[in-house]
């Protein structure tokens, strides 16, 4: 088959899922109490043979039977799952992450007492019949960057404890980003140059009167929505402050102090006040400057420099 | 653990303490099974072990955890010399169940990880096993049965942690139990059969026994024992002989002190029998129940009797050992008339003195006429038949002479009493004699086409030699009370319940007697058939060795079903059943209900209409191309594409599979939809 397999131009292929279970792609083997079991079983048969005893050859033979069909009921416990990764939020270093697994049954099938196995950690959910269930796994993020999210697999000794099933890890190709720690509140950056005009330091931007409205941009905090003149019908207005947009910091790697980390978590820590204070502000690292810009996206697009930044040799 | 091929290693499995409700429910499990055992031990060993239990479970009530590891090493320490003070040994059915069952107590006492509740329950299904050495009865199995449903559930529910309702944890068991039960059967019927066993088994009969005693003392107890427990079932392979030639001989008495008969002391030789008639001998197979003696009863008079069973020189069959539970044996009776082959009896010197002078006289007058010992016979019958003599189950006890009394005082008596008595008259007369006790006539049943004999069927008759042509029998009984032989003792007993035996009634008048009303007639199809089931049950699940294994095999028509033939069959089988199972189970060859399929499908109708395949191309650009193809279908083209594209790409919700099923169903396409005879496959 061509063509139909083909993601849609644009999309990352993410929608085929992170798996789907099949029988090819899940592994059995008996338990250390299957083997038991097992064990159980020969000696049963002795001693049934030994004193030709016609009940006992039939439990025996009862019990073998059972023990295979739950073997193949616990492969069939985790045939039939699609697991899919979703988005992760990027993170601070040192926060927990949450990385979410979606997991829905593709089979019409129940799918009891399925363990969702990292290598630190593992969560139990069900499926009904199409089924799905959402599983969060959190992580620590002790460090910033591009990180990987946990590989995962499934796991199951359901319904006999006799036989285990489980797929070989997977992980999503979707990475985590993770930004630096803020370093603790500390002074305002000296903006350098002179240019701060110190005004906005005095006022607190979202409260009291405004000094214009501007068409709503992308990015724009909600609390500086015009609330009440969108109210009148004139579509989403954004109160522009006196002082604002004037007021140009550039945060500077020179100006902060310490190692690598050490000044990348300052600056994250100023990008973070700068943004909360709604000022405009650049951001200049070894080798880059950003333009001046306002707003959550302006904000987020420092911090992924701040997370992806390498040092040069 | 590394595996080979490249396999991923297997991950351990998860191991997270069982909830309360699934530890509760295998605690009672543990109980329920080793209760059958309990009642067999002494109490104080049932007494322990119910303690234990408890003990566990008021630990569990409490949220306390179990006593540690000194604690419990104590008990197993202290249990096992308990047991082996009581056995003297750890060996055999009943000392091994004592151990197994005060192990598995301590088990549960030591039980709150999930790796000890699987291993208890595993210990479970040991203690059932351990029950059926003792009983294979349809109540036991029904019994067994119930814990192997439990054991399942138990599995379940300490594996799902709570999160599977009881509900659907029964019907999970029913389904992995009807699952599993016919290769079960297959492998039972299968499962070579081995003669004897793998290790000695210690004897401990602890089965009580009702049966034959060994000696017979007329005129000592006033009453018939009329025990209605079955001796044992035949099945004939040919007709059933009539009821009047059903006798059934297991011991012959030959010694008489003048009160007691008893067997000669001297052993039994191994004797091949030579026949006197053409007659084709009944075949047919015994199953007897536990009898703690060696005497197999067989038909008068057998001819060959399956091995290692042997028939001795007075046509006695005999087993090896003792027979401790029930058994099968197969065996091939004459209906000829004299047993050819045999000693003479051991001489009873000192007779005289043992008899009175009037019975001696007496059986000189029954000697004087002359003629061989047939027609002797002949007249001591008619002596009993023509004087006052009765048949009762209720004789009077006699004296110290008890032929005697029973000759001229009593004449009341039955088989025993009349046997004595002809037997001592014939040796007086000088005629060889002998008493043989076993079982006469047996109850047909109609439903499994078999014989029922009872204990209360036992019976006596005498034995005369004939000079030159053999031993003979002669049943001095039935020359009284012909009903005994015709009709069979329980209805003797019936009659003797109404009082209508002591008048001497004409058969016609007994017969009316005996006709039982409809309840009572009801009540006894019900009997027969509940020993129909019965019989049938120790058939085919306790006497199922290598000989029935055979039968059985042939009859389902395999012509040499050796051990070979049986264990390939066996494999394949079991290969089946896997095979089988997995196809049912895996949902092998079932596609995935997913978006995809759908799709796939309609692409498939694209293509087989014209619309070549183009590799690498995508949904949209696919729906594009078959759209302008196909501007009769552009609408239809347009909507699969954006349901299959929302139902892949959007999160999930809004799109419904089954709209884009019902779409990919309706839409059908053809060659002749088509606009344009080639389609330049892959032009924008």
């Amino acid at each position: 088959m061509t063509g139909s397999a083909a993601p849609l131009e644009g999309h990352a292929p993410s929608a085929a899922g992170l798996l789907h279970t099949n029988s090819r792609k899940v592994f059995i083997l008996p338990t250390r109490f299957g083997v038991l079991f097992g064990g159980a079983l020969l000696l049963m048969l002795l001693v049934s043979v030994n004193y030709n005893n016609g009940l006992g050859h039939l439990f025996t033979f009862l019990l073998a039977g059972i023990a295979v069909v739950a073997m193949h009921y616990t492969q069939r416990n985790l045939v039939g799952i699609r697991l899919d990764a979703a988005p992760c939020r990027p993170v601070f270093a040192g926060d927990t992450a949450r990385a979410v697994v979606t997991a829905s049954d593709e089979l019409r099938r129940e799918h009891r007492a399925v363990w969702l196995r990292t290598d630190v950690q593992e969560r139990i959910f069900d499926l009904e019949r199409h089924g799905r269930a959402r599983i969060e796994l959190p992580f620590a993020t002790p460090r910033r960057g591009l990180v990987p999210l946990p590989a995962v697999a499934l796991v199951t000794i359901y319904p006999m404890g006799l036989f285990c099933a489980w797929t070989r890890p997977v992980r999503s190709e979707s990475r985590l980003l993770v930004y630096p720690r803020p370093a603790a509140p500390g002074p305002r950056p000296d903006t350098g140059g002179g240019e701060d005009t110190g005004d906005a330091a005095g006022r607190r931007p979202g409260q009291g009167d405004f000094d214009a409205l501007r068409d709503h941009q992308r990015g724009d905090p909600l609390s500086r929505v015009h609330w009440r003149a969108s109210a009148r019908g004139a579509g989403l207005k954004t109160k522009v402050f006196d002082g604002e947009g004037r007021s140009e910091h550039v945060l500077r790697w020179r100006d902060a102090s310490g190692d690598t980390e050490a000044r990348l978590s300052t600056l994250c820590r100023w990008v973070l006040d700068a943004d909360a204070a709604g000022l405009a502000y650049a951001l200049e690292l070894p080798g880059s400057v950003s333009g001046l810009g306002t707003g959550n996206r302006h904000r987020d697009l420092c911090l992924e420099r701040l997370a992806l930044f390498e040092p040069g040799p | 653990m590394k595996l080979p091929f490249g396999l991923p290693s297997p991950p351990r499995a998860p191991l997270h303490p069982p909830s309360a409700g699934a530890l509760y429910l295998l605690f009672a499990t543990t109980a329920f099974a080793v209760a059958p055992h309990l009642l067999r031990q002494p109490a104080w060993i049932g007494a322990i072990v119910v303690a234990i239990i408890a003990w566990r479970v008021v630990i569990a009530l409490r949220g306390a955890l179990p006593p540690g590891a000194l604690v419990r090493a104590v008990l197993s320490v202290g249990m096992a010399a308990l047991v082996i003070l009581q056995y003297q040994t750890i060996f055999g059915r009943t000392a091994g169940s004592a151990l197994l069952v005060s192990f598995t107590a301590l088990k549960v006492l030591e039980t709150s990880s999930l790796r000890d509740a699987m291993f208890c329950n595993i210990l479970v299904t040991i203690v059932v096993l351990a029950t059926f050495l003792f009983d294979q009865s349809p109540a036991s199995a029904a019994y067994g049965l119930g814990c192997l449903l439990l054991v399942i559930v138990n599995f379940t529910s300490l594996v799902a942690r709570g999160r599977l309702p009881a509900r659907r944890a029964a019907g999970l068991t029913v389904r992995v139990f009807l699952l599993g039960l016919p290769v079960a059967l297959v492998a039972y019927v299968l499962f070579p059969r081995l003669e004897g066993s793998l290790w000695g088994i210690a004897p401990d009969s602890t089965e009580a026994v009702s049966g034959l005693s060994d000696r017979i003392e007329p005129g000592s107890v006033s009453r018939l024992n009329l025990d209605d427990a079955v001796a044992f079932r035949v099945d004939f392979d040919g007709d059933t002989p009539e009821r009047a030639e059903l006798y059934w001989r297991a011991l012959v008495l030959e010694r008489y002190d003048g009160r007691v008969w008893a067997p000669a002391d001297d052993g039994a030789h191994d004797v091949a029998f030579d026949s006197d008639t053409e007659a084709e001998p009944f075949r047919y197979e015994v199953t007897l129940e536990a009898t703690d003696t060696r005497w197999l009863p067989v038909l008068d008079l057998p001819v060959s009797v399956e091995r290692p069973n042997r028939i001795d020189d007075r046509a006695l069959a005999r087993s090896k050992d003792p027979v401790r539970e029930r058994t099968r044996y197969r065996a091939a009776s004459t209906p000829a008339r004299y047993l050819r082959t045999g000693r003479r009896q051991a001489a009873t010197p000192d007779l005289p003195l043992l008899i009175s002078d009037e019975v001696r006289e007496l059986a000189r007058e029954f000697g004087a006429p002359g003629g061989g010992a047939e027609a002797v016979a002949a007249r001591i019958l008619a002596y009993f038949r023509e004087q006052p003599f009765h048949y009762t189950l209720t004789p009077p006890v006699t004296g110290p002479r008890p032929v005697h009394e029973f000759l001229f005082d009593t004449r009341r008596g039955y088989c025993e009493h009349y046997a004595s008595a002809f037997a001592v008259l014939m040796r007086a007369a000088g005629f060889d004699a002998r008493v043989v006790l076993g079982y006469q006539g047996g109850e047909r049943n109609p439903t499994g086409g078999y014989t029922i004999v009872r204990q209360y069927d036992a019976h006596a008759w005498v034995e005369i030699r004939v000079a030159g042509r053999g031993w003979t029998r002669v049943d001095p009984t039935a020359a009284v009370a012909p009903e005994r032989v015709e009709m069979g003792l329980d209805a003797l007993r019936r009659l003797a319940s109404t009082g209508a035996l002591e008048d001497g009634l004409d058969p016609a008048r007994l017969r009316e007697l005996l006709q039982l009303g409809w309840l009572d007639a009801q009540a006894r199809r019900l009997r027969l058939l509940g020993d129909a089931f019965t019989h049938q049950w120790n058939t085919w699940v306790m006497a199922y060795g290598p000989e029935q294994q055979r039968l059985l095999l042939q009859r389902l028509g395999v012509k040499a079903p050796d051990r070979a033939w049986m264990l390939l069959a066996l494999t394949a089988a079991a290969s089946a059943f896997m095979l089988l199972t997995w196809a049912m189970l895996s949902g092998a060859g079932r596609e995935a209900e997913t978006p995809g399929k759908y799709y796939r499908r309609f692409v498939r109708q694209l293509v087989r209409a014209g619309l070549p395949p183009v590799s690498g191309e995508g949904p949209r650009d696919l729906g594009n191309r078959a759209a302008t193809r196909f501007p009769g279908h552009a609408e239809r083209i347009a909507r699969i594409t954006g349901q299959y594209a929302a139902l892949v790409y959007a999160p999930p919700g809004r799109a419904r599979l089954s709209d884009l099923k019902r779409a990919v169903r309706a839409f059908n396409v053809s060659r002749g939809d088509g606009i344009g005879g080639r389609d330049p496959g892959g032009r924008q």
